[in-house]
C-alpha cells in the first residue's frame, strides 16, 4: 500500500523556483525552464555548478542586501550543466533567486511547496535596493512559459512590458486582456520580532549603542555595590582597625556584633551611643556615615559626609539606567507601530491575462513588489 | 539498517573533512584525497542494486555533497572520461534526492 510521507521541517528548507533562460544563438534562442533549488546552509554562499558562482555572486549579494540580511547564506542549484549553451547571462535568474530566498526566510514556504510549479520568473536584480531591470530574450522566455501547461503566473520586468505587449498584439490566436495598474492590499502575516528581541536589536544596532549598553550594564552592577556593599569595601580597604557604618543606624545590635567581630573591645562598644548619633542626624535632617577607629583598644569615631563622589556617581548611574531603558522601550514601541503601518501598504502592478489559457503575466519593478504579489496570490 | 546508519555516519565525516580541506585550501593533496574518498563511497553506494542512495542520504547531505564535489571537480577536473561519467551519474542521483 502506498504510504504518504509528510514533509518534515527540514524538507521545507528546500525551495524550488522556476527560472527561464534562453539557450541557442542570440537570433534563434529557445527558452528553457529550470527548476532551481534554494537551500539555506548557514555557512557560505554556494552555487551548483560552481563554475557559475562568479556570474551569480553579485546577484545573490544584491538580493541579500535588499533583504537587509547578510548573515544567512544559501546554496543555489541552478540546474544548469557545464556545457549548456546559454545566450543570455545568468543575471535574469535574479528574480527567481530572490523569490526562493524570500520563501526560505518567510513563513509562506510551506504554502509555496504546493504552488511553486504554477509560477515562473525572469528578471535581473539591478542593485542592492532590489530594483528589477530589463532582460534579454523576453519573447523567447514568454513563449516557453506560455506553452508550459502547469505555469499560471509569469513574472517579467516592467521594462520589458512594451516589448511583450507589442508581441502579444501581433499574435492572432491569443485572447488577452490588459489589466490596468491595480492596487492590492498586503496582509503581512509575517511575525514581527518579540519585544525583548526588538530591544536587543536596538541596543546592539551600532557601535555607539553597544557602548551605551556596556555603560548601562556597569551602572546596573555599580548601584547595588554602592548601596549594599560599599561599607564593607571601605572597611576592607582600611583594614580591621577601621569600620564605616551608614547612619542612621537601623539595627544597633548588628552593628555592635560587627565591631566585636573586627576586634573592637567589648566594654567600649556597649558605650557607643549609636541611637543618639542617629537621632541627632535625624534632628538636623542630615544623612551621613560614621567611621570607627580602633586606636590600641580605644575607640574613636567620626561622622563623615556621605555625599561623596561615589554617591553622586550612583545618582548619575541610576538616572542613566532609567533613561536608557526608557529610550529603548519608546524606540521599540515606535518600531512596532512602524511595522503595523507597513502592513497596511498596498502594491501596484500591471498585468496581462490570457483568458483562454488561464495564465497571467505580471510586470514588476522591484523585489519587494514581486514578493508581495506572490504572497498576496498564494496566502 | 545498521549498514545504512554506518554509511551515513561515514559520509557525514568525509563530507566535514572535505569542507575543512576546501576552506583551508592547502595542502591540495588532502583536499584531493578527502574528495575522492567521499566520491568513491557515494559511487559505490549508488551503484549497489540493494542500496538505494536516497535511502541513505538526507536532502541536506545530498546537496552539500553535490556542492563540495562539484567545487572539487571544477578546480581539479576529471581523471579520464570514466570519472566524468561516474560524476554525471552521481550528480543526477544527488540532484534527484534534494529536488524531489
Amino acid at each position: 500500500m502506498a504510504k504518504v510521507v509528510k514533509s518534515t521541517q527540514d524538507d521545507l528548507l528546500f525551495i524550488k523556483v522556476k527560472a527561464i533562460l534562453v539557450t541557442g544563438n542570440d537570433s534563434s534562442g529557445v527558452g528553457n525552464i529550470h527548476n532551481i533549488v534554494v537551500f539555506p546552509n548557514n555557512q557560505e554562499h554556494m552555487v551548483i555548478p560552481s563554475r557559475f558562482f562568479n556570474s551569480l555572486r553579485s546577484t545573490i549579494e544584491r538580493v541579500m542586501s535588499s533583504h537587509s540580511d547578510h548573515d544567512q547564506k544559501f546554496t543555489i542549484d541552478t540546474a544548469l550543466k557545464d556545457d549548456d549553451n546559454l545566450c543570455d547571462d545568468f543575471n535574469s535568474m535574479g528574480l527567481s533567486i530572490a523569490i526562493g530566498i524570500e520563501s526560505c526566510l518567510n513563513d509562506w514556504n510551506e504554502v509555496w511547496e504546493d504552488v511553486w510549479e504554477e509560477w515562473c520568473f525572469t528578471g535581473e536584480v539591478k542593485d542592492s535596493q532590489g530594483v528589477i531591470g530589463e532582460i534579454g530574450g523576453a519573447r523567447a522566455k514568454l513563449e516557453t512559459a506560455i506553452e508550459a501547461k502547469k505555469i499560471r503566473y509569469i513574472m517579467i520586468p516592467s521594462e520589458n512590458r512594451q516589448e511583450i505587449t507589442n508581441w502579444i498584439k501581433r499574435k492572432q490566436n491569443i485572447n488577452y486582456k490588459v489589466n490596468p495598474s491595480r492596487s492590492i492590499g498586503i496582509k503581512d502575516t509575517g511575525k514581527s520580532p518579540y519585544f525583548f528581541s526588538r530591544l536587543w536589536t536596538l541596543s546592539t544596532s551600532n557601535i555607539f549603542m553597544w557602548f551605551a549598553l556596556i555603560i548601562w550594564s556597569l551602572s546596573v552592577a555599580y548601584l547595588p555595590i554602592r548601596y549594599f556593599l560599599w561599607d564593607n569595601f571601605q572597611s576592607l580597604k582600611q583594614g580591621d582597625t577601621h569600620i564605616t557604618i551608614n547612619l542612621p543606624v537601623k539595627n544597633p545590635k548588628k552593628v555592635r556584633e560587627r565591631l566585636l567581630n573586627s576586634g573592637f573591645p567589648h566594654d567600649q562598644i556597649k558605650d557607643i551611643p549609636l541611637l543618639r548619633l542617629s537621632e541627632r542626624l535625624v534632628e538636623t535632617n542630615k544623612t551621613g556615615r560614621v567611621l570607627f577607629k580602633n586606636r590600641d583598644g580605644v575607640i574613636e569615631f567620626e561622622i563623615i559626609n556621605s555625599r561623596d563622589l561615589t554617591l553622586i556617581l550612583s545618582y548619575i548611574c541610576g538616572g542613566y539606567i532609567v533613561l536608557f531603558v526608557a529610550i529603548l522601550v519608546i524606540a521599540s514601541l515606535r518600531k512596532e507601530s512602524g511595522n503595523i503601518v507597513h502592513k497596511s501598504l498596498s502594491i501596484n502592478y500591471d498585468s496581462i491575462h490570457f483568458a483562454d489559457m488561464d495564465k497571467e503575466i505580471m510586470f514588476v519593478d522591484n523585489i519587494k513588489q514581486a514578493e508581495s504579489i506572490v504572497k498576496y496570490k498564494i496566502c | 539498517m545498521v549498514k545504512d546508519m554506518l554509511s551515513l555516519e561515514d559520509i557525514e565525516i568525509d563530507l566535514e573533512e572535505l569542507k575543512r580541506a576546501r576552506k583551508e585550501g592547502l595542502p591540495i593533496a588532502d583536499w584531493r584525497k578527502t574528495a575522492l574518498r567521499l566520491f568513491i563511497k557515494l559511487c559505490i553506494n549508488g551503484e549497489e542494486a540493494s542500496c538505494d542512495l536516497s535511502k541513505i542520504l538526507s536532502k541536506k547531505l545530498a546537496i552539500e555533497s553535490m556542492a563540495e564535489l562539484d567545487s572539487y571537480f571544477n578546480i581539479f577536473g576529471f581523471v579520464g572520461d570514466g570519472e566524468k561519467h561516474k560524476w554525471q551519474k552521481l550528480s543526477n542521483q544527488l540532484r534527484m534526492i534534494y529536488s524531489s
